[in-house]
């Protein structure tokens, strides 16, 4: 038994380091790009769960911190400066400033009034940096430098920034589990539950909502920064609702408040979207839209919930809402 | 406790109307009424759910009036729910962490020391025990029984290490046999906390209470020792309903 579980925490880590030495050899190195936008996208879901799975708080307005990191990247590595560790570290700031400030307005409201709030101010920095000429307008900003890591290892390499995004995610899932297990993430949980309840317990409800605002921020804004680091390229649609709304789908497949599902979620949702669009165009989003549908309709805990019947993987990924105890 | 010309309308209907009274510490203070006599309302504008329309609240001397309830609970005024308040989808274990967990010196950190978690399930444990819940630890709380509910609703409110705790109908749809049950440990706790308490139904409350306040739309129409308010004239005209 405690084999088969080290077979399921260590498995999927070996697949993914070992994955690149296949490239151009089995398969295309396109595969490698593929996960790379996976493993960004894997982090940026993990910070939404931090915030819609388990402080229950629904935002359409994530693309605000993703486009944020973005552009500052650009802008950084275009003007500034290359090192990818600068560029990290300012992300981080600069969206948890962002996070505190705009959180502090949109956690005082709730339900759809949340929704349309952080919907409306993720749109505002879609037109203001859509006309803003230093940064291409909407037009974007293309060639942007490549950064680098300040050690012998070129980040233009795709293999090198393959494993330093994987690197990156590895070290997000620790920093959000460590989050909801903490004694905040009891209290975010409690917050989605009962909120009165949790006031009742002496707990400042809207100083943990924001904290958990800006924590899920920063995931997004360093997401967004790896993004332009690979793509060399960024244009005003990283701000655009539609990218919100297709991660909180994600995490919806996925399995809110449970971390590794939308994880999963969003390497199935991309390898799908990638597989079937090569064979049916555009009407591949039908097939996304069904299963959004079947995944609501039948398992609302999403393919993590689905997952958790088998009963070794339900031990090994007991995350969910149990801290410590 | 002092209570000074409360005064709470909720539109142009006054449901408490300027009330005064003092509860003292160390004993068992029972407010009795019909339904909707304002004894819930007084409860939610003391523990600051809702600020009241004019008056003011003294809690170990200090005006306590508008406070937001985080800040209430913190000073030691803890409350438990008519309606079982608790959190559903989490075990009774959790419930009960939970509520220890904000009298940590750091409650919401991202940090948690040893010795603090050691506390924590010692505390948790040792509340489970008292209470009888320590067979449905494990469970979610939305699968204990009705009493059961409302007994984890008074042990959250003592995972809290109250001075003043006010106990809102605990006995609301409990059988006979689970209401004398829940009184004698509402006894046992009095010996050490100072207890407010809700009840309509005066027979419960008349052995355990120190002294009994009798509301009626609003208003305070009695209070004193159980004896001296059973034989009010008053009292007994709108409450006990004379014949």
């Amino acid at each position: 038994m405690r084999i088969r579980r080290a077979v399921f925490k260590w498995f999927p880590l070996c697949f993914f380091v070992l994955f690149p030495l296949g490239s151009e050899v089995v398969f295309s190195e396109f595969y490698l790009s593929l996960l790379i936008r996976i493993f960004i996208f894997g982090i940026m879901l993990l910070g939404l769960d931090i915030l819609a799975g388990y402080c229950g708080l629904v935002s359409l307005g994530h693309s605000m911190f993703y486009g944020s990191g973005a552009y500052l990247a650009a802008i950084l590595l275009t003007h500034v400066t290359d090192s990818i560790w600068a560029i990290l570290g300012l992300s981080i700031l600069a969206n948890a400033f962002i996070g505190y400030l705009i959180g502090s307005f949109c956690i005082r409201t709730r339900g759809i009034y949340f929704v349309f709030l952080t919907f409306a101010f993720a749109q505002f920095f879609y037109l203001a940096f859509s006309n803003w000429n230093f940064v291409g307008a909407a037009d974007g900003m293309a060639g942007i430098p490549k950064p680098s890591l300040g050690i012998p290892l070129d980040l233009g390499d795709r293999r090198i920034f393959y494993y330093f995004t994987l690197a990156i995610l590895v070290a997000a899932y620790y920093g959000a589990r460590w989050i909801v297990k903490s004694p905040l993430g009891q209290v975010l949980v409690g917050i989605r539950q009962n909120e009165e309840r949790v006031r009742f317990l002496g707990y400042e409800v809207n100083s943990c909502k924001r904290r958990a605002y800006v924590y899920s921020g920063i995931f997004g804004g360093v997401a967004g920064s790896l993004t332009v680091g690979y793509l060399s390229f960024v244009s005003p649609s990283v701000y655009h609702w539609s990218l919100s709304a297709e991660i909180l789908a994600m995490e919806l497949v996925g399995g809110m408040g449970t971390l590794v599902g939308p994880l999963i979620a969003s390497g199935f949702v991309i390898f799908l979207g990638d597989l079937l669009s090569s064979w049916i165009a555009e009407a591949w989003l039908m097939v996304l839209g069904t299963i959004y549908v079947i995944c609501i309709l039948y398992s609302p805990e999403g393919i993590f919930g689905i997952l958790r019947k088998f009963r070794s993987i339900k031990r090994f990924f007991s995350l969910g809402d149990q801290g410590p105890s | 406790m002092e209570i000074k010309d409360l005064h709470k309308n909720f539109g142009r209907l006054a449901v408490i109307s300027y009330l005064n009274a003092t509860f003292e510490a160390g004993q068992l203070t029972s407010i009795i009424g019909q339904n909707g006599a304002g004894k819930t309302t007084l409860f939610n504008l003391i523990t600051g759910r809702f600020p009241p329309t004019k008056g003011q609240i003294f809690f170990k001397g200090k005006d306590i009036t508008g406070l937001p309830p985080h800040l209430i609970s913190q000073m030691g005024l803890s409350r438990s729910f008519q309606i079982s308040n608790v959190f559903f989808d989490l075990t009774v274990t959790e419930n009960i962490r939970l509520a220890s967990q904000s009298r940590l010196g750091h409650p919401t950190s991202l940090f948690i020391t040893k010795r603090d978690q050691e506390h924590l399930r010692l505390k948790t444990d040792q509340i489970l025990e008292s209470m009888g819940l320590a067979p449905d630890r494990n469970k979610p709380a939305r699968h204990l029984s009705h009493g059961d509910q409302r007994r984890l609703e008074i042990a959250m409110t003592l995972a809290l290490d109250p001075e003043l705790l006010l106990l809102d109908e605990p006995t609301s749809g409990l059988s006979p046999a689970e209401t004398i049950e829940t009184m004698n440990l509402i006894q046992e706790i009095s010996k050490r906390v100072t207890i407010l308490l809700i009840e309509h139904d005066m027979n419960v409350v008349m052995t355990i209470s120190k002294k009994i306040v009798v509301m009626n739309f609003g208003k305070k129409i009695a209070e004193g020792p159980p004896q001296e308010v059973e034989q009010d004239p008053e009292v007994r005209r709108v409450y006990l309903g004379d014949l």
